[in-house]
């Protein structure tokens, strides 16, 4: 058993406090590249993924990887999340889980 | 599946009184604790990680005993050795070796499903070894709704709220759970919608106001001292203490009766949680 590497939760506005950190988000694709993927997280703050995507891609993707920038992600792990994700589900999850849950995340 | 698996078991704990246990020195805990207890807690790895032990296999968090757990997490090991299959775990907050043991067709179809980078559910019992944790599986599906993933997380902040909160008194309301919730620590199975249907659909203007009055005049009488005392508060009390007019703490009080929430002792103006009961 380990806890040495979590990912935080983030959504758009929490990416910035994990720069250069493992995160974890799930955004809705809004379009996908070769090695890359723009997605909209839940609170609609426009994310590049960079790697390579699953295909084909579902509404919903969720990345796990190093935040390089307020807006990018490097990503190790992408997972097709479906169509009918609840975004505000997540999004509330977020600032749970770094706000006064935090302790039992990170 | 719901009532199954819901932690209302785990913040009970074998009981329909635990919650009160802490607070007050009451002497039917013996019983309840020479019942074999069995609780499921959903946690997250990063929780199970700093589970306090007395012992080898006596394991609690937040004051809970630990029978069975349950985590959502991804695979990201697995080890078919036949009999067993050893696979590695990871939720983000940390990772967990599992063992889910093969004797029966049904578990090794079981595991089959299970394939390495899949999210999935399991059911196991939390083992130390030399210092070393494991999770011994007993169930386990892949998931297939992701959902599942973000409510197994906010399921783990409640009943971590629940667990802590109710050793320290008052009863707070569940952070964002996607279920609507009792508002009060009643002792109705959490599993089945609340019973009395009447008193807890308030008419929408008086919904926020009247609630949280009733919640506020609980939460007065949820105090150590007042569970404590014999005789119970008298409204006139209450109103004073909170200060709310006595007429509406007496309607609050007639509703919080009327769910069982409360009860009238040495005559019908003194009154006492049923939290302590």
């Amino acid at each position: 058993m380990d806890t040495s590497s979590p990912s935080a939760f983030v959504n758009g506005a929490f990416m910035r406090r994990y720069i250069g950190q493992k995160v974890r988000t799930v955004v809705q694709v809004i379009g996908s590249d070769v090695g890359s993927v723009v997605g909209k997280s839940t609170d609609d703050v426009q994310i590049v993924v960079r790697g390579s995507p699953p295909t084909p891609l579902t509404t919903y993707l969720e990345v796990i990887g190093i935040a390089e920038s307020e807006k990018t992600i490097r990503a190790e792990t992408l997972t097709n999340f479906g169509n009918s994700f609840d975004p505000a589900n997540f999004n509330e999850l977020c600032k749970l889980a770094n706000g006064e849950f935090k302790h039992l995340f990170i | 599946m719901y009532g199954g698996e819901f932690d209302g078991n785990a913040a009970f704990a074998g009981g329909g009184f635990m919650p009160s246990q802490a607070t007050t020195q009451a002497p039917d805990s013996s019983n309840f604790k020479n019942r074999e207890v069995r609780t499921l807690l959903p946690l997250t790895l990063k929780q199970l990680n700093s589970v306090s032990t007395n012992g080898e296999s006596n394991f609690s968090i937040d004051g809970v005993d630990i029978n069975t757990v349950a985590i959502v997490g991804r695979v990201t090991r697995m080890e078919n050795r036949i009999t067993q299959v050893d696979f590695v775990v990871d939720d983000g907050t940390g990772w967990v070796d599992c063992v889910r043991w093969c004797h029966e067709r049904q578990e090794t179809e079981e595991m089959e499903a299970v394939k390495l980078g899949m999210y999935v559910r399991l059911h196991g019992h939390l083992k130390s070894f030399q210092g070393k944790r494991s999770l011994n599986v007993f169930s386990i599906r892949p998931v297939v709704d992701f959902n599942e993933i973000v409510h197994h997380f906010i399921e783990c902040m409640y009943v971590h709220k629940y667990n802590t909160k109710t050793r320290g008194g008052p009863i707070a309301q569940a952070a964002a759970t996607p279920i609507p919730q009792m508002p009060y620590s009643t002792m109705s199975t959490p599993a089945k919608p609340y019973q009395t249907a009447p008193s807890n659909q308030f008419p929408n203007q008086f919904n926020d106001q009247m609630h949280s009055m009733m919640q506020t005049v609980l939460n007065y009488l949820n105090q150590p001292r007042h569970l404590a005392s014999e005789g119970g508060v008298h409204y006139d009390v209450i109103s004073r203490d909170l200060r709310i007019p006595p007429l509406q703490v007496k309607d609050a009080l007639e509703m919080l009766s009327n769910d069982g929430c409360v009860y009238s002792t040495k005559d019908e103006n003194c009154f006492k949680s049923t939290a302590d009961a």
